[in-house]
């Protein structure tokens, strides 16, 4: 028993060294450089990186007022017609490539939408307009998420007391239910914020000319200005950690004011605007985020025919891009499942009395913007001179490492610990505790994990992009594409392809456990 | 004051019918008492009369108004959670004065109102903690006050006082009595356990799979019931099998008992209670047997007596210093035999011997 418990505790520790070493370090090496960073800032990158928290705070306030009700109505409406179907497509942006959705927004309101209104041209050009709508329609899932993960946590009957007390619907809203989920809105506020904040691929897509702080450090990077990027990197993860510190205090003090503000108007307001409100808020979501996303798949059905399907298996660069990109994403998602498994332990157990401290570094790899992972993941193996895919391997491991532990240790952190002692009380060793009775009960949480890491590292463009130059994944090579303007037939096939998994994916997570056991 | 009138009431779940045809009124002023085992329809009742869930069917009056119709929040019905439901994000005070700021009072007038709510139910000095800094007992007060606070004169308790430990739920029994009285309230209290019921309601209100067994005051309940289940829930009884051999006869195991009350089923049960079985010589209505056990409860002891049929309990304050295998002879008066038909054991889980 003893022996046995100490090869479990030398298992953990020898992870979270190698967590530390190669999964948590690569990505913050960067902000060695901060001394020297400071010295190479110049005008263009201040105004990339204003550009950058301007539309990071536009998006988070779009998506806060939009996120809000359809939150509420997906999870309290119980009568909501398709309420299934609705519930899959609005977690479609979360999981399509975002340089598929890069194309599909920018065809979307750059042509599709024009012609429907039969505006010639587009209604929306490339420019900072175009990243706001595209970044607004993929941060939307996880506001959506996460404050309905919370509103599903309020017991109902404080609702249900405050209306016997008298207080309009909209007065318990406010009053009642916005003071007990506003934790939720606020983490999904921080990773609506963060998220647009960090985006790469797609937004190099859409931006034509304009930059924002993660393009220019890909462009900075392949004119190897290394010194300029790392600049900008650098004041984007300080300052994202810095806010992301403020929002924490913030949520710990903020008061709701609760007594006595204007009751009678909410009464008013309560009873008159309520199908109206409804009508708005799904129009609003199927124009600014379903439209958008679809787009692709409705406008380049036509394009899906035997000609176009030879001329896409005759492609190699795209067929190799999703030969590299599978393999890539299968081989992150098994080193990370052997490490998290471990690793999720100590967070849970707070084994070493680490645990804490191993789930605040996941946090902050969650918030360095990819691009400057991907910078920092090449400056941190230079010296080593590993070879490109061994590299990009190493970076996807790094940015998808918290998707698959933060679940992981939640599900296990959630086990009672009465069931494992009284498996042991009853003669199972370590291991068999392990594989009968928490693997079993945390089994929903490793697929949803294995799914989400999957999918974002066959989707990532960002890091990759920083630390590639030779290999190119699929979404590297759309958004290389696009930007060159080769953009045919056999393209638009790929990103249905592309579409098609992510759709089976969404589907696989519906079935084995909901995608908000991922973003909690 | 208002009285309390329900009609008919019905409510389905999907296939499930909790409440199938809820009818009873309470009177103004009064201190009614739902009992009924969990999940008989008893939550389901209150808040389908709150209107927090719309009826199938049925009617709801409050005082001689139908209000089946009106929104929860329009009917100024005072509503006491089970588990409590105090705010967790607000302190006792703005717990207590949140239906009056919601009503649009001024801060003055809440305050004012939150202090006299709070000394009623003496938690004065603990206006500024959270609810998860008070003890099991100040959050029912607390609640308590909340409910009281709206100022509305019919409440419906939900199991108030299921949460504390027997001491302190006996304790503030008393205490919620008297101040319904002291308010001038109609109260629905609806609770699972019999020892609330008789000690506090006017009206006993016994609930079974949605329907209203029997009401009425707590002495006709428990000495006169309609039903075996009232027999069975409300104290306890003696169900003995019999046959009918006459209007008012039965016989059980060769043994005719004669009753009060006349017999209309071939098979049926008598019930009687433990405390009305004398010890006696022999003579009409007695059965002899040998006492297997003795318990002494303090005011009383109870025996356990082996006859011929079974196992019958008699509870007596008379010391009659009997021991374990002395020979008895039983005699239930026939003014306290309560007979029912027999089909009405089937889904009890009663002794019957």
């Amino acid at each position: 028993m003893r022996y046995r418990k100490s090869r479990l505790d030398a298992i953990c520790l020898a992870s979270v060294i190698v967590f530390a070493a190669v999964i948590f370090l690569p990505p913050v090496y960067v902000l060695s450089y901060a001394t020297r960073a400071f010295q190479a800032i110049n005008a263009e990158s201040i105004a990339a990186l204003e550009h950058s928290f301007a539309i990071a705070f536009i998006v988070t306030i779009v998506n806060t007022l939009l996120g809000l009700p359809a939150a509420w109505v997906i999870a309290r409406r119980k009568t909501l017609p398709h309420r299934l179907l609705i519930d899959t497509l609005l977690d479609m942006p979360l999981v399509v490539p975002t340089s598929v959705l890069g194309l599909s927004v920018y065809y979307f309101w750059g042509g599709g939408l024009g012609s429907l209104l039969g505006v010639s041209g587009g209604l929306v050009g490339k420019g900072p307009i175009l990243i706001a709508l595209l970044h607004i329609v993929f941060t939307f899932p996880y506001i959506v998420r996460s404050i309905e993960a919370a509103i599903r946590q309020i017991d109902i009957s404080h609702e249900e007391a405050a209306t016997m007390l008298g207080a309009s619907p909209l007065t318990v809203y406010r009053t009642i239910s916005l003071p007990l989920f506003k934790a939720g809105l606020i983490s999904g506020a921080i990773l609506v914020f963060t998220r647009s904040l960090s985006e790469t691929g797609a937004t190099m897509m859409v931006a034509g000319l304009y930059s924002t702080a993660p393009t220019l450090v890909v462009a900075y990077k392949k004119t190897q200005d290394l010194e300029s990027a790392a600049a900008v990197s650098v004041i984007l993860i300080v300052s994202a950690a810095l806010l992301l510190i403020m929002a924490k205090l913030f949520s710990a003090k903020a008061r709701v004011p609760v007594v006595r503000v204007w009751p009678g108007m909410e009464r008013l307001l309560s009873r008159r605007y309520v199908p109206h409100r409804d009508a708005a808020l799904a129009l609003a979501v199927l124009a600014v985020i379903l439209l958008p996303t679809f787009h692709i798949v409705s406008s380049g059905a036509g394009s899906v025919g035997a000609s176009n399907i030879a001329l896409l298996l005759s492609d190699r660069e795209i067929i190799n891009g999703i030969i590299v990109s599978f393999m890539l994403g299968v081989a992150v998602t098994g080193v990370n499942l052997a490490l998290a498994i471990p690793v999720s332990l100590v967070i849970s157990k707070n084994m070493f009395r680490i645990g804490t401290l191993v789930d605040a570094m996941n946090d902050v790899i969650l918030l360095v913007p990819t691009s400057a992972l991907g910078l920092s993941l090449s400056l941190y193996w230079q010296p080593f001179h590993l070879n490109e895919f061994l590299v990009l391997a190493l970076a996807h491991l790094s940015f998808t490492f918290p998707l698959m532990v933060k679940p992981l240790a939640a599900a296990v952190g959630a086990v009672d610990t009465n069931l494992e002692d009284a498996a042991r009380t009853l003669g199972a060793r370590q291991t068999t505790v392990f594989r009968t009775v928490l693997y079993p009960l945390v089994k929903p949480a490793i697929t949803a994990g294995v799914i989400m890491t999957f999918m974002r590292s066959l989707s990532e463009t960002g890091a990759t992009l920083s630390v590639s130059e030779n290999i190119k994944t699929i979404p590297v090579l759309l958004v290389e594409r696009f930007t060159a303007g080769r953009v045919g037939d056999e393209t638009i096939l790929a990103c249905i392809l592309l579409f098609a998994i992510s759709f089976a994916f969404i589907l696989a997570i519906k079935r084995m456990g909901r995608a908000k056991d991922v973003l909690g | 004051m208002y009285s309390v009138e329900v009609r008919g009431l019905t409510q389905s779940f999907g296939a499930h019918r909790v409440l199938d045809g809820m009818d009873f009124t309470v009177e103004a002023g009064q201190y009614a008492v739902v009992l009924g085992q969990s999940g008989c329809g008893k939550t389901t009742l209150l808040k389908t009369m709150a209107g927090l869930y719309e009826p199938d069917s049925g009617s709801v009056l409050i005082g001689g108004k139908d209000v089946t119709h009106t929104e929860a929040r329009e009917r100024r019905l005072g509503f006491f959670f089970q588990n409590y439901s105090l705010f967790p994000h607000m302190t006792v005070r703005e717990n207590v004065g949140y239906s009056l700021a919601v009503a649009g009072k001024g801060k003055r007038e809440v305050d004012t109102a939150v202090e006299e709510y709070l000394r009623m139910v003496g938690l004065s000095s603990w206006a500024d903690h959270y609810p998860r800094e008070l003890s099991g007992g100040m959050q029912q007060r607390t609640a308590l006050a909340r409910t009281l606070a709206t100022g509305y004169k019919v409440m419906l308790l939900d199991e108030p006082l299921s949460a504390l430990d027997a001491k302190i739920a006996s304790l503030l029994r008393r205490e919620l009595y008297f101040l319904s009285k002291r308010l001038g309230l109609t109260i629905i209290h609806v609770t699972p356990r019999q020892d609330e019921a008789l000690d506090m309601a006017e009206k006993v209100i016994l609930m079974r799979d949605g329907r209203v067994v029997q009401e009425g005051s707590d002495v006709d309940v428990y000495t006169r019931p309609e039903a075996m289940y009232s027999a069975y829930f409300l104290g306890e009884s003696n169900f003995i099998r019999a046959r009918r051999r006459g209007a008012r006869a039965a016989e059980h195991h060769g043994i005719v008992f004669g009753t009060l009350q006349d017999i209309r089923w071939d098979d049926c049960i008598l019930a009687v209670r433990p405390e009305k079985i004398l010890f006696a010589g022999p003579g009409k209505n007695t059965l002899g047997g040998t006492v297997e056990s003795v318990s002494f409860l303090g005011p009383t002891t109870r025996y356990e007596i082996r006859t011929p049929g079974g196992v019958i309990v008699a509870e007596t304050s008379k010391m009659e210093g009997l021991k374990k295998g002395d020979s008895v002879t039983l005699r239930l008066p026939e003014e306290d035999i309560s007979v029912f038909d027999a089909a009405e054991a089937e889904g009890l889980e009663a002794q019957v011997i």
